[in-house]
Protein backbone atom coordinates (compact mmCIF):
# COMPACT_ATOMS: atom_id res chain seq x y z
CA UNK A 1 0.00 0.00 0.00
CA UNK A 2 1.36 3.43 -0.94
CA UNK A 3 1.52 6.48 1.29
CA UNK A 4 -0.69 9.26 -0.06
CA UNK A 5 -1.55 12.75 1.19
CA UNK A 6 -4.14 11.94 3.83
CA UNK A 7 -6.16 14.64 5.61
CA UNK A 8 -6.59 13.47 9.21
CA UNK A 9 -9.22 16.14 9.85
CA UNK A 10 -11.77 14.16 7.85
CA UNK A 11 -11.08 11.22 10.15
CA UNK A 12 -11.49 13.36 13.26
CA UNK A 13 -14.82 14.71 11.98
CA UNK A 14 -16.03 11.13 11.62
CA UNK A 15 -14.90 10.27 15.14
CA UNK A 16 -16.69 13.30 16.60
CA UNK A 17 -19.92 12.42 14.76
CA UNK A 18 -19.64 8.82 15.92
CA UNK A 19 -18.93 9.60 19.58
CA UNK A 20 -21.46 12.44 19.84
CA UNK A 21 -24.10 10.48 17.92
CA UNK A 22 -23.76 7.34 20.04
CA UNK A 23 -23.65 9.16 23.38
CA UNK A 24 -26.65 11.33 22.48
CA UNK A 25 -28.61 8.33 21.25
CA UNK A 26 -27.78 6.39 24.41
CA UNK A 27 -28.98 9.22 26.65
CA UNK A 28 -32.25 9.44 24.69
CA UNK A 29 -32.55 5.64 24.71
CA UNK A 30 -32.74 5.67 28.51
CA UNK A 31 -36.31 6.92 28.10
CA UNK A 32 -37.04 6.37 24.39
CA UNK A 33 -35.78 2.89 23.35
CA UNK A 34 -36.36 3.72 19.67
CA UNK A 35 -33.25 5.90 19.84
CA UNK A 36 -31.38 2.64 19.17
CA UNK A 37 -32.05 3.41 15.50
CA UNK A 38 -28.79 5.40 15.75
CA UNK A 39 -26.88 2.11 15.91
CA UNK A 40 -27.61 0.91 12.35
CA UNK A 41 -27.41 4.45 11.00
CA UNK A 42 -23.93 4.97 12.44
CA UNK A 43 -22.97 1.45 11.37
CA UNK A 44 -23.89 2.40 7.80
CA UNK A 45 -21.82 5.57 8.12
CA UNK A 46 -18.76 3.63 9.32
CA UNK A 47 -19.08 0.90 6.73
CA UNK A 48 -19.50 3.55 4.03
CA UNK A 49 -16.30 5.24 5.20
CA UNK A 50 -14.50 1.89 5.26
CA UNK A 51 -15.60 1.14 1.69
CA UNK A 52 -14.11 4.20 0.01
CA UNK A 53 -13.64 7.98 0.39
CA UNK A 54 -16.47 8.53 -2.08
CA UNK A 55 -18.98 6.83 0.25
CA UNK A 56 -17.77 8.54 3.43
CA UNK A 57 -20.41 10.88 4.87
CA UNK A 58 -18.05 12.55 7.40
CA UNK A 59 -15.58 13.23 4.61
CA UNK A 60 -18.34 14.74 2.46
CA UNK A 61 -19.42 16.93 5.38
CA UNK A 62 -15.82 18.01 6.03
CA UNK A 63 -15.02 18.80 2.40
CA UNK A 64 -18.40 20.31 1.51
CA UNK A 65 -19.15 22.33 4.64
CA UNK A 66 -16.54 22.42 7.41
CA UNK A 67 -13.34 22.97 5.43
CA UNK A 68 -14.64 25.74 3.09
CA UNK A 69 -16.07 27.60 6.10
CA UNK A 70 -12.76 27.12 7.93
CA UNK A 71 -14.54 25.49 10.84
CA UNK A 72 -12.01 22.65 10.74
CA UNK A 73 -8.43 23.05 9.55
CA UNK A 74 -6.78 20.46 7.31
CA UNK A 75 -4.10 18.19 8.82
CA UNK A 76 -2.52 16.50 5.83
CA UNK A 77 0.11 13.80 6.32
CA UNK A 78 1.69 11.30 3.96
CA UNK A 79 0.30 8.00 5.15
CA UNK A 80 -1.50 4.89 4.13
CA UNK A 81 -5.28 5.24 4.62
CA UNK A 82 -5.80 1.45 4.80
CA UNK A 83 -5.45 1.07 8.60
CA UNK A 84 -8.01 3.84 9.17
CA UNK A 85 -10.46 2.08 6.86
CA UNK A 86 -9.73 -1.14 8.73
CA UNK A 87 -10.51 0.54 12.05
CA UNK A 88 -13.75 1.93 10.59
CA UNK A 89 -14.64 -1.53 9.32
CA UNK A 90 -14.10 -2.97 12.81
CA UNK A 91 -16.27 -0.22 14.32
CA UNK A 92 -18.93 -0.77 11.67
CA UNK A 93 -19.02 -4.49 12.38
CA UNK A 94 -19.39 -3.85 16.10
CA UNK A 95 -22.32 -1.52 15.40
CA UNK A 96 -23.95 -4.02 13.04
CA UNK A 97 -23.71 -6.57 15.85
CA UNK A 98 -25.16 -3.98 18.24
CA UNK A 99 -28.03 -3.34 15.83
CA UNK A 100 -28.74 -7.06 15.56
CA UNK A 101 -28.75 -7.33 19.35
CA UNK A 102 -31.19 -4.42 19.58
CA UNK A 103 -33.55 -5.99 17.00
CA UNK A 104 -33.48 -9.25 18.99
CA UNK A 105 -34.40 -7.38 22.14
CA UNK A 106 -30.98 -7.54 23.87
CA UNK A 107 -30.80 -3.82 24.57
CA UNK A 108 -28.04 -3.97 27.19
CA UNK A 109 -25.82 -6.00 24.84
CA UNK A 110 -26.54 -3.57 22.01
CA UNK A 111 -25.54 -0.50 23.97
CA UNK A 112 -22.55 -2.25 25.56
CA UNK A 113 -21.18 -2.83 22.06
CA UNK A 114 -22.01 0.78 21.26
CA UNK A 115 -20.05 1.98 24.27
CA UNK A 116 -17.06 -0.20 23.31
CA UNK A 117 -17.06 1.61 19.95
CA UNK A 118 -17.25 4.95 21.80
CA UNK A 119 -14.28 3.95 23.96
CA UNK A 120 -12.14 2.84 21.03
CA UNK A 121 -13.05 5.91 18.95
CA UNK A 122 -12.18 8.15 21.90
CA UNK A 123 -8.77 6.47 22.35
CA UNK A 124 -8.03 7.11 18.70
CA UNK A 125 -9.39 10.68 18.69
CA UNK A 126 -7.78 11.90 21.90
CA UNK A 127 -4.55 9.92 22.09
CA UNK A 128 -3.99 8.72 18.51
CA UNK A 129 -3.79 5.24 19.97
CA UNK A 130 -3.80 2.91 17.02
CA UNK A 131 -6.20 0.22 18.16
CA UNK A 132 -6.22 -1.00 14.55
CA UNK A 133 -2.48 -1.70 14.83
CA UNK A 134 -3.04 -3.80 17.94
CA UNK A 135 -5.97 -5.68 16.45
CA UNK A 136 -4.07 -6.23 13.20
CA UNK A 137 -1.01 -7.62 15.00
CA UNK A 138 -3.20 -9.93 17.08
CA UNK A 139 -5.08 -11.20 14.02
CA UNK A 140 -1.84 -11.89 12.15
CA UNK A 141 -0.45 -13.65 15.22
CA UNK A 142 -3.35 -16.09 15.30
CA UNK A 143 -3.13 -16.60 11.55
CA UNK A 144 -6.37 -14.88 10.54
CA UNK A 145 -4.61 -12.54 8.08
CA UNK A 146 -2.95 -14.01 4.99
CA UNK A 147 0.74 -13.70 4.29
CA UNK A 148 1.48 -10.69 2.06
CA UNK A 149 3.97 -10.32 -0.76
CA UNK A 150 5.86 -7.37 0.75
CA UNK A 151 9.64 -7.72 0.75
CA UNK A 152 11.72 -6.74 3.80
CA UNK A 153 14.12 -3.81 3.71
CA UNK A 154 17.65 -4.61 4.82
CA UNK A 155 19.05 -2.40 7.56
CA UNK B 1 -33.52 0.81 35.97
CA UNK B 2 -33.45 1.26 32.18
CA UNK B 3 -31.54 -1.58 30.50
CA UNK B 4 -29.01 0.62 28.65
CA UNK B 5 -27.82 2.23 31.89
CA UNK B 6 -25.45 -0.66 32.58
CA UNK B 7 -23.95 -0.50 29.09
CA UNK B 8 -21.07 1.95 29.81
CA UNK B 9 -20.05 -0.13 32.83
CA UNK B 10 -20.12 -3.36 30.82
CA UNK B 11 -18.10 -1.72 28.05
CA UNK B 12 -15.60 -0.44 30.61
CA UNK B 13 -15.22 -3.94 32.05
CA UNK B 14 -14.75 -5.40 28.55
CA UNK B 15 -12.14 -2.80 27.60
CA UNK B 16 -10.40 -3.24 30.97
CA UNK B 17 -10.30 -7.01 30.38
CA UNK B 18 -8.76 -6.47 26.92
CA UNK B 19 -6.23 -4.06 28.44
CA UNK B 20 -5.48 -6.70 31.08
CA UNK B 21 -4.80 -9.34 28.43
CA UNK B 22 -2.45 -6.96 26.63
CA UNK B 23 -0.75 -6.21 29.95
CA UNK B 24 -0.16 -9.92 30.56
CA UNK B 25 1.23 -10.28 27.03
CA UNK B 26 3.48 -7.29 27.72
CA UNK B 27 4.84 -8.79 30.94
CA UNK B 28 5.51 -12.06 29.09
CA UNK B 29 7.32 -9.99 26.49
CA UNK B 30 9.50 -8.41 29.19
CA UNK B 31 10.58 -11.90 30.24
CA UNK B 32 12.24 -12.22 26.85
CA UNK B 33 15.18 -10.14 28.11
CA UNK B 34 18.29 -12.30 27.92
CA UNK B 35 16.78 -14.75 25.45
CA UNK B 36 19.08 -15.37 22.48
CA UNK B 37 18.11 -14.66 18.89
CA UNK B 38 16.36 -17.64 17.26
CA UNK B 39 18.55 -19.48 14.75
CA UNK B 40 16.22 -18.64 11.90
CA UNK B 41 16.91 -14.94 12.40
CA UNK B 42 20.62 -15.19 13.24
CA UNK B 43 21.87 -15.22 9.66
CA UNK B 44 25.49 -16.02 8.74
CA UNK B 45 28.22 -15.19 9.52
CA UNK B 46 27.77 -14.50 13.27
CA UNK B 47 28.98 -10.92 12.92
CA UNK B 48 25.90 -10.17 10.88
CA UNK B 49 23.76 -10.22 14.03
CA UNK B 50 21.40 -7.26 13.98
CA UNK B 51 21.25 -4.58 16.67
CA UNK B 52 17.53 -4.12 16.24
CA UNK B 53 14.70 -6.32 15.05
CA UNK B 54 11.95 -4.13 13.62
CA UNK B 55 8.56 -5.85 13.47
CA UNK B 56 6.16 -4.23 11.04
CA UNK B 57 3.18 -5.02 8.84
CA UNK B 58 1.67 -3.94 5.56
CA UNK B 59 -1.27 -2.07 7.09
CA UNK B 60 0.64 -0.44 9.94
CA UNK B 61 0.39 3.34 9.59
CA UNK B 62 2.50 4.19 12.64
CA UNK B 63 5.24 1.93 11.26
CA UNK B 64 5.47 3.87 8.00
CA UNK B 65 4.73 7.38 9.24
CA UNK B 66 6.72 7.39 12.47
CA UNK B 67 8.88 4.32 13.10
CA UNK B 68 10.57 3.98 9.72
CA UNK B 69 11.67 7.67 9.65
CA UNK B 70 12.91 7.29 13.25
CA UNK B 71 15.01 4.27 12.25
CA UNK B 72 16.37 6.24 9.31
CA UNK B 73 17.42 9.04 11.69
CA UNK B 74 18.92 6.43 14.01
CA UNK B 75 21.14 5.21 11.14
CA UNK B 76 22.45 8.78 10.89
CA UNK B 77 23.27 8.74 14.61
CA UNK B 78 24.90 5.29 14.65
CA UNK B 79 26.72 4.55 11.35
CA UNK B 80 27.26 0.84 11.80
CA UNK B 81 23.84 -0.04 13.21
CA UNK B 82 22.24 -3.16 11.74
CA UNK B 83 18.45 -3.21 11.63
CA UNK B 84 16.53 -6.24 10.45
CA UNK B 85 12.95 -5.60 9.35
CA UNK B 86 10.45 -8.42 9.84
CA UNK B 87 6.96 -8.44 8.35
CA UNK B 88 4.83 -10.23 10.95
CA UNK B 89 2.55 -11.68 8.27
CA UNK B 90 5.48 -13.22 6.39
CA UNK B 91 7.30 -14.48 9.49
CA UNK B 92 4.73 -15.40 12.11
CA UNK B 93 7.25 -17.62 13.86
CA UNK B 94 9.49 -14.67 14.61
CA UNK B 95 6.49 -12.62 15.75
CA UNK B 96 5.47 -15.44 18.10
CA UNK B 97 9.04 -15.85 19.40
CA UNK B 98 9.05 -12.24 20.49
CA UNK B 99 5.36 -12.20 21.51
CA UNK B 100 4.66 -9.27 19.20
CA UNK B 101 1.31 -7.86 20.29
CA UNK B 102 1.25 -4.53 18.50
CA UNK B 103 2.96 -2.81 15.63
CA UNK B 104 5.54 -1.45 15.43
CA UNK B 105 7.64 -3.47 17.86
CA UNK B 106 11.40 -3.03 18.07
CA UNK B 107 13.67 -5.49 19.86
CA UNK B 108 17.14 -4.32 20.84
CA UNK B 109 19.80 -7.04 20.93
CA UNK B 110 23.23 -7.14 22.56
CA UNK B 111 26.35 -8.15 20.56
CA UNK B 112 25.64 -11.80 21.38
CA UNK B 113 22.13 -11.57 19.96
CA UNK B 114 20.36 -11.63 23.31
CA UNK B 115 17.28 -9.50 23.88
CA UNK B 116 17.91 -6.47 26.07
CA UNK B 117 14.67 -4.57 25.60
CA UNK B 118 11.38 -4.90 23.72
CA UNK B 119 9.56 -1.70 22.71
CA UNK B 120 5.87 -2.32 22.08
CA UNK B 121 4.65 0.57 19.95
CA UNK B 122 6.56 3.48 18.48
CA UNK B 123 10.08 4.13 19.84
CA UNK B 124 11.90 7.33 18.84
CA UNK B 125 15.50 7.49 17.65
CA UNK B 126 16.79 9.04 20.89
CA UNK B 127 15.34 6.23 23.00
CA UNK B 128 16.57 3.54 20.58
CA UNK B 129 20.05 5.09 20.42
CA UNK B 130 20.29 4.97 24.22
CA UNK B 131 19.08 1.35 24.25
CA UNK B 132 21.47 0.26 21.49
CA UNK B 133 24.48 1.91 23.15
CA UNK B 134 23.56 0.32 26.48
CA UNK B 135 23.18 -3.07 24.76
CA UNK B 136 26.58 -2.73 23.07
CA UNK B 137 28.14 -2.03 26.47
CA UNK B 138 27.05 -5.49 27.62
CA UNK B 139 29.92 -8.01 27.73
CA UNK B 140 29.02 -10.67 25.14
CA UNK B 141 30.65 -13.33 27.34
CA UNK B 142 28.58 -12.54 30.41
CA UNK B 143 25.32 -14.24 31.30
CA UNK B 144 22.31 -11.99 31.49
CA UNK B 145 20.14 -12.37 34.55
Amino acid sequence: MANVPFDRSALKVGQVILIAGLVTAWVIALSVPLAAIALPLLAAMMLGSALSPATSLPRALYIGVLKPRRLVRPRVQMEDPAPHRFAQLVGGIFLVAASAAAVLGHITVAWSLGWIVIGLAFLNFAFDICVGCIVYAQLVRVGLFPITGRSPVAG
Amino acid sequence: MPAPLLAPLIALVALAAAAGVLRVQRSRQRRLVGIPLPRSLAGTPPDSLPDILYFTGENCTVCEVAQRPALKRLRELIDDIAIREIDVARDRGAARSYRVMTLPTTVVLDPAGRTTVVNAGFAGEAKLREQVLAARAVDPQSAVA
